[in-house]
């Protein structure tokens, strides 16, 4: 556990030591404003509430925290430094969590500095506030879901573009697969329950029925299970990599 | 070796990884199925949890109820959609059951294209939805039956219904459930059942009319009545007038043996139509209104600056928005959340609303329900007859700093109004000897306490001012915006003696308005109104007078003007133009604190946040510069 506090600690600072982050954060607080302000309409809308903002995070995070998880990996193992990572008295599975969670709470810092917006739409009227909590704490375990996909592929492959590419793909799927895009696909051969399945796995369907201020403990344990999975799959994949 | 070595690695990780996956979907397939009402609600009015009404309904069951949900599984793969509502209906009526203690079965079933559970589907009037090229028709909807053959049916749940799927499934079972239900008389003289108008097209009925038909038992009184039957529980007066004395002695004693009174007047119904026969007026039940301690002001309209509905209005040619201060949408500030009734009710619409108050030396306790804001004022009903200058009505304001009340519980023992006994109806002695016997069962005072709501408004009871009606699937389609229907049935529910329905709430999309937009607006609007006003004067009168000049015509159709005359149009022109440039400008006006707020807004959350963090990431690095610089001749 301590290790992974370390190495958690040490990739967080290590991401406010160049300017990355802070260009990773203000563009997408700049997005999300942007979004919100000019797409979602949000003040000729005049509803007090922050669904024209929360609406665009799963396409925001789409592009974004795959830019983020492309470096985690790919580049350690492009410099070398994984060796170096590896030589250290930590274990795989401490490395890949430590990493994971920094990356996940740099993701935290990022939303919470959506602030503003809680404050202005509390200015401007009388929000479900028990709501907008419902809709960041379901916005940032889809960060978590996010990044978890992203960290894996990062693993996968030395090229931080490859690494982007992919995981933005295997995201993509994952935020559409309640539609028919996907459906269709499983429609043709596999059996209802696997298609209810798939569709259930769907970021936007999951996050949705967050974002009306529900949080169904099937939907985190979906999250979880989600971030779990890939984090073990993480595990392997650096574990074989490493012994190749 | 080696590589070998290396292939059963990367085959054992593939097998975990796969595994893993299996795990992964095994797991969520698992919680999918099982962990069904684990969640927590965080909405302010707790939404999504279920109601008290509700849980009356369903632990107060006797009898048992049959529901089946029909859904065919093909429009949930056609439409995602419609899968995730239809497990979220069927996941609620899980826990119907569950709280039902058994009274009510669910039955799921799955109407394929030309299967028998299809013709059951369409037998019980369930509506089909075309989901695929075939032509193929989907079902989604819920038939419900009870023990002695009742039935009840939601044809199909729409997606603009969500916010209302509790209520709709809750009334449907508590009209299975309740076999007798209570008796409400209606006396109406405004055509609230719909009907036939002369030589046009057939009426419907009034939403809320059918909404409560569903639940109790309305029977509609004749347009004179001299009993009223013993079985009515309430009475129900909508913009009662011209009743005759027979009439009004068939309410009174009605009263006087116990019976409960909720009543609609209006001292302007606007959905009153022209009738030659009766023309439109205020209602008229002062003599039972007084004796029962109520006093209604006749010629006055309750306004109200703070809760005033913005409607578009033509002014001076141009379509402008404006707070028409008669037509009021309120809301919780204006109930009293305490009473039973209103405790449920989010905001309530009224238009042209009447003002009541408590009559001197009433034996009855009079309780207002509804209010307006201390920024009101009672308007002449004249004003609102004919054309009505909307624009002048906000204009001339006059906050009158006192809450008016639009709406009340009265209770208490009261007196007959006809302390002398029944009325003689017609002339001769068989009249005479009819007023003798009815007599003999005269009641001089309320055997019961009175309990009475009386509403100052019949506005309130039309869809136009709290429904929208949308055609989905070529079905009209209620969605409230206001909960107008649900005072309505709590209302009756209350009266009519039950109280199982009341914590039940329809929980639309409650509108939250940026309530400081809309200040600044209203500020705006008072201070550049009268200003506006004054110019648009000024322009037409410089019109006018530029007309009155051309006009003058000569033989050959060319205008006969002097120089000086000439110079005059120039100056007119002139200033016409100053008076449109103004003009303008005052609009402008009107939106410039709202744009400016926009703008800021805008820059706080999108640039502020990053400006911020970029200079402090600047000083940071200089401070760092600096004390690298600084440290580097010691270490030197």
């Amino acid at each position: 556990m301590r290790n992974i506090w370390i190495i958690a600690k040490r990739e967080l600072a290590g991401y406010f030591a160049t300017p990355l982050a802070l260009v990773f954060i203000v563009i997408f607080l700049a997005l999300t404003g942007a979004f919100t302000f000019y797409l979602g309409r949000f003040f000729e809308n005049g509803q007090a509430d922050l669904e024209a903002f929360f609406r665009f995070h799963p396409w925001l995070y789409l592009i974004l925290i795959p830019a983020v998880a492309m470096r985690l990996w790919a580049e350690e193992r492009k410099s070398g430094t994984i060796e170096l990572l590896m030589t250290l008295p930590v274990t795989t599975t401490q490395a890949v969590l430590g990493k994971f969670l920094a990356a996940w709470a740099f993701c935290g810092i990022a939303l919470a500095l959506t602030f503003p917006v809680w404050v202005t739409v509390n200015v401007l009227g009388e929000p479900d506030n028990g709501v907008i909590v419902a809709g960041y704490v379901g916005s940032f375990l889809m960060a978590g879901a996010f990044m978890s996909i992203g960290a894996c592929m990062s693993a996968m492959t030395k090229n931080q573009v490859i690494a982007f590419i992919i995981s933005a793909t295997v995201c993509f799927l994952f935020t559409m697969s309640g539609l028919d895009l996907v459906l269709n696909f499983f429609q043709a051969w596999a059996p209802a329950l696997i298609v209810d399945t798939v569709a259930s796995l769907s970021f936007l369907v999951r996050f949705d029925a967050v974002m009306r201020g529900v949080i169904d403990l099937r939907d985190v344990l979906f999250f979880v299970s989600l971030i779990a999975f890939f984090l073990f799959t993480n595990v392997i994949v650096v574990e074989v990599k490493k012994s190749a | 070796m080696n590589a070998l070595k290396t292939i059963d690695r990367n085959r054992l990780a593939v097998i975990g990884v796969g595994l893993a996956a299996v795990l992964f979907l095994a797991v969520n397939l698992a919680v999918n199925l099982s962990l069904r009402s684990a969640q927590v609600d965080l909405t302010e009015r707790g939404l999504y949890t279920l109601s008290d009404g509700t849980r009356k309904v369903l632990t107060s069951l006797t009898e048992p109820i049959t529901l089946r949900l029909y859904f065919t599984r093909a429009l949930g793969e056609s439409y995602p959609g419609h899968q995730a509502y239809a497990n979220r209906v069927r996941e609620l009526l899980e826990r119907y059951v569950n709280i039902s203690g058994g009274k009510i079965r669910l039955e799921v079933k799955n109407p394929e294209a030309f299967s028998e559970v299809e013709d059951e589907a369409v037998t019980f009037g369930l509506q089909g939805l075309p989901y695929d090229q075939s032509g193929d028709r989907g079902y989604f909807g819920l038939a419900g039956t009870n023990s002695v053959d009742g039935k009840a049916v939601i044809p199909y749940f729409t997606t603009e219904r969500e916010p209302f799927l509790e209520y709709d499934l809750t009334k449907l079972v508590y009209s299975l459930a309740t076999l007798d239900r209570p008796v409400v008389g209606m006396v109406a003289r405004l055509p609230v059942e719909g009907g036939f108008m002369m030589g046009q097209r057939p009426v419907p009925a009034w939403a809320v009319i059918n909404q409560i038909r569903e639940l109790f038992d309305v029977r509609t009184m004749p347009a004179e009545f001299n009993a009223v039957p013993p079985e009515f529980g309430m009475l129900m007066l909508v913009h009662p007038k011209n009743l005759s004395d027979e009439t009004l002695y068939a309410i009174d004693q009605f009263v006087m043996r116990g019976g409960r009174v909720l009543a609609f007047i209006d001292p302007n119904a606007e959905t009153e139509a022209p009738n030659p026969q009766a023309p439109a007026g205020p209602s008229d039940i002062d003599r039972l209104l007084k004796s029962w301690g109520v006093t209604f002001i006749k010629d006055k309209v309750a306004a109200d600056l703070q809760s005033a509905r913005r409607v578009n209005v033509r002014h001076e040619g141009q379509i402008t928005q404006v707070d028409y201060v008669a037509w009021n949408s309120l809301d919780r500030r204006n109930l009293d959340t305490t009473d039973a009734v209103v405790a449920d009710i989010r905001d309530l619409n009224v238009g042209s609303a009447g003002i009541i108050e408590p009559a001197e030396g009433a034996t009855t306790t009079f309780r207002p329900l509804v209010t307006t804001s201390e920024n009101s004022e009672a308007l002449d009903v004249a004003k609102l007859q004919g054309r009505i200058d909307i624009v002048g009505l906000f204009r001339d304001f006059k906050p009158s700093g006192k809450k008016l009340v639009m709406a009340a519980r009265v209770t208490g023992p009261v007196k007959s109004a006809f302390p002398d006994g029944p009325p003689l109806i017609g002339e001769g002695p068989d009249a005479e000897k009819a007023r003798a016997e009815k007599a003999k069962t005269h009641l001089a005072e309320s055997q019961k306490p009175l309990n009475a709501v009386i509403v100052a408004d019949t506005d309130v009871l039309h869809e136009g001012l709290w429904a929208e009606i949308r055609n989905v699937n070529g079905e009209q389609l209620m969605v409230p915006y206001a909960g107008n229907s649900d005072f309505v049935i709590n209302a009756v529910e209350n009266l009519s003696g039950g109280d199982v329905l009341l914590g039940l709430r329809s929980r639309g999309d409650s509108k939250r308005p940026f309530l400081m937009v809309e200040k600044i607006q209203l500020e705006a609007e008072r201070k550049f109104r009268a200003e506006q006003e004054k110019l648009a004067q000024e322009l037409q009168e410089t019109q006018k007078r530029i007309e009155g000049l051309t006009n003058r015509e000569g033989a050959n159709g060319e205008a006969i003007l002097t120089a000086e005359e000439k110079t005059a149009i120039a100056e007119f022109r002139r200033k016409m133009i100053d008076i449109r440039h103004d003009l303008r400008n005052v609009q402008h006006a009107l939106r410039k604190d709202i744009d400016a707020l926009d703008a800021w807004l805008k820059f706080l959350n999108i640039a502020a946040i990053p400006l911020i963090l970029g200079f402090a990431a600047l000083v940071i690095a200089v401070v760092r510069r600096l004390s690298r610089a600084g440290a580097r001749p010691v270490t030197e």
